[in-house]
């Protein structure tokens, strides 16, 4: 009987297998295998070999390999079975040679032939190890009638499994050595070579021949793996698998399915299993086994089975005892070399997905209003790294409103490799009315068995959106106006003006600056012109004064000689009065005879100037009170002269 | 001679295709029905065409907000209080597009002499101070000319050295105001996230990011890139095209 039993996370496995019980096998396939009752024998021991034919259909010869460095002690012995298990039906050929080993050394038996249906099959050649002989052995093990393949309900007693017999410490055998061959771990992978997120199956398993009682003390980690267990039946089912010959019960501990999340030489960490084995030890041949005797056994199997003389001498043994032995057994690391994920022609929109998918995608609505919601389901079925897909970006505009996807998953829990499908549920709040267009969306992925990347594409969702009744919320601006609501927008523009370039600094602005100095320069300009002008007249005046009085003075003589009295007398004062005003440069309307006394008061004599103003009171004299005499005329004419022409002298020293 | 020029600058002022308060309306009658995006789009055309006015960016700001643009918005929110900086509707709305992005770059108060100082740069346009100056120019040769050829009287004279005054003063104003508007310091991230870069390359070592909204320093500039400083007093530099300045 099996019990096992799982604690928690601890997957502590009990194991324990019972020599008593044969797993009925269901099997409706051809098989044809050969076993051994050991694969390990000494010289002088003999073992027994069977060819099994199951199910064979036209069977027309069955012929043994060949013996030569066995004899043959007993056999050839045929037995045929049949039996029907689930309304099943089950064939059941058998040959039996019980062999003894002729020399020490490694054979290879190959394996019987039968002609089934007209075609030669093979069965699985067989190793035998024969070392020297141990001890003195006096009894030899006796072959089994029954095949251990047999059927449960076909048997007139239970099975003695081959099983047995290696629980069987004989004398001098070496323990350590017994357990190693009958009890050990393996890690079956399905591939060694994998990209980045392909999955792996990684299946650990326990095979043993023994009687065992066993606890998972380490599991592996999977450092590096993305992993999911497969589903194991519990309690485990043993399965029965033929290593080299020899039949083992297999127990699978752990079915992973595991997908590695980076690249390199990655390593499946080993289990341990402890495991108490329970070896029987053979000891002195004293009496025969009281349960032997009990009628009850007997009726239990019908006729007496103990007279085969194997059970006689197993059974007639007194002393067996039991004996617990612990051994701890550890299965081998295996590497695993995962290659990246090839970066050339990678799709920006890939997330790490490997496998085979297909991708569909639908939109519940086609117009809608702002209030709405659209729903976008994204569905991506197919085999690969379903579990770690990531939901595919949805490009879409500020014009909605975006949330996090909704995923849920579809996945096959007993597929292997992963299979199934994932779902992406996208939430889209249409801000804005209008013609929208939400754009497709983009999902790929790595085909391992392709060695490249795939890219799925929906359609895009174009869609007609209604403004929706929350026009309101903007209505209720003006009452209410929330602490996160928007001010309105303005209805008019207080004026339409333009951004005027810049003036300063633009031509423009310095020319704007510098006109009125120009401006300022030009009248400055003129009136220094218009002055020079004047102030040019009056030098000329001035130095001409002299020639000026000259020619009045011409006039006054004509004058004179033609006895005209006051246009005589108005000359010589003009003369005279024409010339002070020009070279002291007064102006005509303001010389007088106070201003010109102080003009020439310090630049001519005294004299000079008393003689002056002796000849102009003459002239006014004249002028109002004619004195008619020719000689003062003649005087007075001489007079000016003189006083000019000093003046002249006078005035031009002092200039100078 | 003054006329003249104000002849020509009314000429370049009038020159429009079609009234922009019809676009105007057309624009608030998309964002009405709550085609914001293409509201938005309605109002840049506006802006881009030069009218300046804080009513003009506010609408924008709120469409851009309405359309999740944060940068556009925060950005003309940020013009429409440059151009009208009392306005009670654009500090509370740029407050809210601040508070959505996340951004804390609430400016501290201003003390009473920055207010002060503000206050007066904003008592003429920067062309206002340009033609105040050009303005005092002339009167300042007109009392000198005066003066100089007509009466020398003493009101004249104080006349004088008042508008010399005034005329130094709006000219160094006319100067400041003009070269801070040559010169923005200060810029919004556009558009997603801005890479602050340690060196004005494309190549450089990625500091940090600003989100899209986020308000700058812009402390220097290179042709493609400017160097920033954030709030907190992290410096880098951004590329160009990556934040617009006010």
């Amino acid at each position: 009987m099996i019990h096992m039993t799982r604690i928690g996370k601890k997957s502590i496995l009990t194991l324990l297998a019972c020599c008593t019980a044969i797993v009925a096998m269901a099997q409706a396939d051809f098989r044809f295998s050969t076993q051994v009752s050991s694969n390990t024998v000494a010289l002088d021991e003999a073992f027994q070999i069977q060819f099994t034919l199951e199910n064979a259909p036209n069977l027309s010869q069955l012929l043994p390999p060949d013996f030569k460095d066995f004899d043959v002690l007993q056999g050839p012995m045929q037995s045929n079975s049949t039996s029907i298990t689930n309304g099943r039906r089950t064939d059941v050929v058998a040959l039996i040679y019980l062999l003894r080993p002729k020399r020490i050394g490694n054979f290879t038996l190959a394996g019987a032939t039968a002609r089934v249906d007209g075609v030669t099959r093979k069965s699985n050649p067989v190793t035998i190890e024969v070392v020297k002989a141990v001890g003195n052995r006096n009894n030899l093990p006796q072959p089994q009638h029954q095949p251990q393949q047999m059927p449960q309900g076909y048997g007139r007693r239970p099975s003695q499994g081959i099983e047995d017999q290696p629980s069987i410490v004989r004398k001098g055998e070496d323990v350590n050595e017994k357990l190693r061959k009958n009890i050990f771990l393996k890690v079956d992978v399905d591939k060694t070579s994998v990209f980045e997120g392909e999955q792996v199956t990684a299946t650990y398993k326990l095979y043993t021949r023994l009687n065992t009682s066993s606890n998972v003390t380490k599991v592996p980690a999977f450092k590096g793996f993305s992993a999911k267990d497969v589903e194991l039946p519990n309690p485990p089912q043993a399965t029965i698998e033929t290593v080299n010959g020899a039949t083992f019960k297999v127990f699978t501990i752990r079915k992973t399915m595991l997908f590695p999340l980076q690249s390199g030489a990655l390593e499946l960490d080993p289990v341990e299993v402890d495991n108490q084995v329970r070896l029987i030890k053979l000891g002195a041949n004293t009496r025969r086994n009281q349960q032997l005797d009990d009628p009850n056994f007997r009726d239990v199997f019908g006729n007496s089975p103990f007279d085969d003389p194997f059970f006689e001498d197993f059974f007639n043994r007194p002393e067996v005892t039991y004996e617990d032995v612990p051994y701890k057994i550890k299965s081998n690391p295996v590497t695993i070399t995962v290659k990246p994920l090839p970066t050339a022609h990678r799709p920006a929109s890939f997330t790490g997905a490997v496998g085979q998918f297909e991708m569909t995608a639908t939109g519940d609505k086609k117009t809608l209003s702002t209030d709405d919601a659209l729903t976008v389901k994204v569905t991506i079925t197919g085999v690969g790294n379903v579990n770690l897909m990531r939901a595919p970006e949805v490009a879409a505009s500020d014009a909605f409103e975006k949330f996090d996807p909704k995923v849920m998953d579809n996945i096959d829990k007993n597929s292997n490799p992963l299979s199934g499908s994932r779902q992406f549920e996208y939430i889209f709040m249409p801000r804005e009315a209008g013609a929208q267009t939400l754009p497709a969306v983009e999902f790929s992925y790595f085909d391992p068995k392709k060695g490249e990347y795939k890219i799925l594409r929906s359609p895009d969702f174009p869609l007609q959106v209604s403004a929706g009744k929350n026009t309101n919320k903007d209505k209720q601006d003006y009452s209410n106006l929330g602490r996160n609501d928007l001010s309105n927008i303005y209805p008019t523009v207080k004026g339409w003006v333009k951004q005027t370039p810049y003036l300063f600094g633009k031509p423009l602005f310095w020319a704007l600056l510098v006109l009125p100095l120009l401006l300022y320069g030009g009248v400055a300009f003129y009136r220094r012109k218009q002055e020079y002008k004047v102030n040019n007249a009056n030098v000329l005046r001035h130095k001409n004064a002299n020639k000026v009085a000259l020619k009045r003075l011409e006039l006054a003589a004509r004058y004179l000689k033609e006895e005209k009295d006051k246009a005589f007398y108005e000359e010589i004062s003009r003369a005279v009065w024409g010339y002070l005003s020009h070279k002291l440069r007064i102006p005509m309307a303001e010389l007088s005879k106070q201003l010109v006394q102080e003009k020439l008061q310090d630049k001519v004599e005294e004299s000079n100037t008393r003689e002056l103003f002796e000849l102009l009171d003459n002239c006014e004299m004249a002028l109002y009170a004619p004195v008619g005499s020719s000689q003062s005329r003649q005087h007075t004419y001489r007079q000016a002269i003189d006083v000019i022409s000093k003046l002249e002298d006078e005035l031009k020293k002092v200039m100078a | 001679m003054l006329s003249i020029v104000m002849v020509t600058m009314t000429v370049r002022l009038s020159f429009a295709a079609t009234p922009p308060q019809q676009r105007f309306e057309k624009a608030n009658a998309l964002y009405k029905q709550q085609q914001y995006t293409q509201a938005a789009a309605q109002y840049q055309q506006l802006i881009d065409e030069g009218y300046l006015s804080a009513e003009l960016y506010l609408n924008a700001g709120n469409a851009y907000y309405k359309s999740s643009a944060m940068g556009e918005a925060i950005y003309s929110y940020e013009k429409a209080q440059q151009i009208d900086p009392g306005n009670e509707a654009v500090g509370r709305n740029l407050a809210l597009a601040n508070q959505k992005i996340g951004s804390t770059a609430q400016s501290l108060p201003l003390l009473f002499f920055e207010r002060w100082w503000m206050d007066l740069q904003r008592l003429h346009s920067t062309n206002g101070w340009a033609i105040g100056t050009i303005v005092l120019c002339w009167i300042l040769i007109i009392v000198f000319a005066v003066h100089r050829f007509i009466s020398r009287s003493i009101l004249l004279r104080i006349a004088g050295y008042l508008t010399a005054a005034l005329f130094i003063g709006y000219f160094a104003m006319a100067a400041w105001v003009y070269n801070r508007a040559q010169h923005q310091d200060i810029g919004i991230v556009m558009h997603g996230m801005a890479k602050v870069k340690a060196a004005p390359d494309a190549n450089s070592k990625e500091l940090f990011e600003v989100k899209e909204g986020i308000r700058l320093d812009v402390v220097d500039r290179t042709a493609t890139f400017y160097k920033v400083a954030l709030n907190d007093g992290k410096t880098g530099w951004v590329p160009v095209e990556s934040i617009k300045t006010l």
